[in-house]
């Protein structure tokens, strides 16, 4: 049998039976849209997510004091942590490759300002800090390069801070006071928003030197190195622990890369991205089971016809393809109406809900359709064994 | 051109064997017109069947053309029926969605035929057996005789070695059953071999050999 005749006679029998073909192939339909709308869903999530984190750059490594390891190993062998200083944070800028060495100290505190007071977050921070993050200035400077061991009394607000201590008043020059300090407003945050629940305008900027002395502490949160970017990470990583080891005498900080931190939630939002492709592959599977009920029913209305192509000289192997290709054709339509309805849907939920993230992932598009073939081939196997298998005289006499 | 020797075919039926042919002898030339008469039960189908190869024997031999067919694979017995032999059915046997067109030129999609070698094959069929303006019809807006008609077109299409016909007239009015036989009897005339099993004997008394069957022997074989 030539393949177009194959393909018109295949077509022609859904046709014949075009509510039943609807039916069925909308079973399928319905499976494909629920992978593409879920996985977009799942996908929109993954980049999100990501997006939220690449924000400040991907070229960041923390270093952070302490070490996670086992306690309570041979008693004498004491264990110290040394803190992590800003001497450590200026050692750090000298390691190859790296750009800016950044010492943070984050913590609560009341900036007053003619009256008026609020409880903010608070960083202590390296000058480069708002080059390293990313993080642009709306008005005047960010904190200027002083000796970090004697910096001047300057504060930059974030954005909401500024609004709600100031109003609209320019607060360039004001001065505020933190923490019980005086400062002067050097510089006011552009918006950020919210990253992770974390409200990064409702902040005050301070000098790191200045907010290790008003927290009365000897270490440094973090420190964030942010290196060229087509560095090798195993390389700079190499060397900020060669420095800082060589100045503690051992390894008791911690380094994470962001790159790695990325990884690890790439690798879990793809879990989550392939169980709700799962998840929606089940009801492809209802809908391949709707092409084998209506393929059974089908061989066994069509038993006499089977009998005249076998009589008219179709081979077993010919019958098999015939009902093969009813039920793949089947879910080729189901299919391809089920991308166009999923992905329609995935528009429609972006436009009436802006706020949820929603991207369709091809890949996974394609695939659910691949997967589309592959359960309307196998719902089909067995009706068309059913079929091909019927004895041609048996068949004819069925009527 | 048709030669069975010893040919028998048993059935169980119910836990009992039904002996439908018993070693059945018979050939049958080119180009001749022959009636299997005979009551129910009497194995005239089943001897059809086998001939049409639609059935295998239990023991015995079958040459069609020159060529043992006995011991042929599935897949070669449906070549063979696709190439030698056309079948015309009591019941017609038209697929339902498919036009009277489409109907006769099924076997030749089965084979593979191309499309453009179709065609004249296909038009010339449908003046033959004047369904010209039916040719667009389903088999549900045609009537019995035409849709005899269009079957016996379809047998014919692949330009059989044989025409079998089981009560082709079964189905039909007297008036559309002679019509129907006129057809076959052209083909005959035309040069082709036709058998035709039906247990009417104004019917097999049309043929020019008329064979006579009785618990699955042949009792008589007449000429002329």
């Amino acid at each position: 049998m030539r393949y177009a005749d194959f393909v018109s006679f295949t077509f022609a029998s859904l046709r014949a039976q075009r509510l039943r073909t609807v039916l069925t192939a909308l079973g399928i339909a319905v499976g494909i849209a629920a992978v593409i709308l879920l996985t977009s869903i799942g996908e929109g999530l993954h980049r999100f997510v990501i997006d939220e984190f690449t924000q400040f750059g991907t070229n960041i490594i923390a270093v952070n004091p302490g070490r996670i390891q086992t306690h309570g190993a041979p008693l004498g062998a004491v264990n110290t942590v040394r803190p992590l200083t800003i001497d450590d944070a200026l050692a750090l800028r000298r390691a190859a490759h790296v750009q800016a060495a950044v010492p943070v100290i984050q913590g609560n505190a009341e900036i007053t300002h003619a009256g008026r007071s609020r409880r903010v977050t608070l960083y202590g921070v390296g000058a480069e800090f708002g080059a390293a993050f990313r993080m642009r200035v709306a008005l005047g400077q960010f904190l200027p390069e002083d000796d970090p061991r004697t910096p001047r009394a300057f504060a930059v607000l974030g954005s909401k801070a500024a609004m709600e201590l100031f109003g609209g008043d320019n607060p360039l020059g004001d001065r505020i006071r933190v923490g019980g300090e005086r400062y002067r407003v050097v510089g006011v945050m552009q918006s950020k928003g919210q990253v992770l629940g974390f409200d990064l305008d409702d902040t005050v900027f301070i000098p790191v030197g200045r907010a290790l002395e008003m927290f009365n502490r000897e270490s440094l949160m973090e420190i964030d190195v942010t290196y060229e970017p087509t560095a090798p990470l195993a390389e700079v990583e190499e060397g900020i622990k060669r420095i800082l080891s060589a100045r503690h005498g051992s390894e008791d900080y911690t380094v994470t890369p962001q790159q790695k931190m990325l990884e690890v939630f790439g690798t879990v939002l793809d879990a989550i991205t392939f169980a709700v492709a799962a998840i929606g592959g089940i009801s492809l599977v209802v809908g391949g089971v709707g092409i084998l009920t209506i393929l059974t029913i089908a061989v066994a209305e069509r038993t006499s016809e089977i009998g005249l192509l076998r009589a008219v000289g179709a081979t077993r192997r010919g019958i098999l393809l015939l009902f093969l290709g009813e039920a793949a054709l089947l879910a080729v339509l189901g299919g391809t109406a089920g991308l166009l309805l999923g992905w329609s849907a995935a528009l429609a939920l972006h436009l009436v809900l802006p706020a949820l993230p929603v991207h369709t992932p091809w890949s996974y598009a394609l695939l659910a359709e691949l997967v589309a073939l592959a359960v309307g081939l196998a719902a089909g196997v067995l009706p068309a064994r059913r079929a091909a298998h019927l004895d041609p005289l048996d068949a004819l006499r069925s009527e | 051109m048709i030669r069975l020797s010893g040919i028998a075919r048993t059935f169980l039926v119910g836990g009992e064997e039904v002996h439908a042919l018993r070693a059945v002898d018979l050939g049958i030339a080119h180009g001749e017109y022959l009636s299997i008469m005979g009551p129910s039960g009497s194995g005239k189908s089943t001897l059809l069947n086998i001939i049409g190869l639609l059935d295998r024997p239990d023991t015995g031999t079958y040459e069609l053309d020159a060529k043992n067919v006995t011991a042929l694979s599935d897949d070669e017995l449906a070549r063979v029926r696709r190439e030698k032999i056309g079948f015309v059915f009591q019941f017609f046997h038209l697929v339902p969605r498919l036009t009277a067109a489409q109907n006769i030129e099924l076997p030749m999609v089965l084979a593979g035929i191309d499309p453009a070698a179709r065609r004249p094959r296909l038009a010339r069929l449908l003046a033959e057996y004047g369904l010209e303006e039916r040719a667009g019809h389903r088999p549900d807006q045609l009537s019995g005789g035409q849709c005899q008609r269009v079957a016996i077109a379809r047998a014919m299409s692949m330009g059989p070695t044989v025409i079998l016909a089981d009560e082709p007239t079964g189905n039909l009015d007297r008036h559309t059953g002679q019509e129907v036989l006129g057809v076959l009897e052209r083909v005959h005339h035309n040069g082709g071999t036709v058998v035709v099993v039906t247990h009417d004997p104004e019917i097999g008394a049309r043929s020019q050999r008329r064979l006579r069957m009785l618990d699955g022997a042949v009792v008589a074989d007449e000429k002329g």
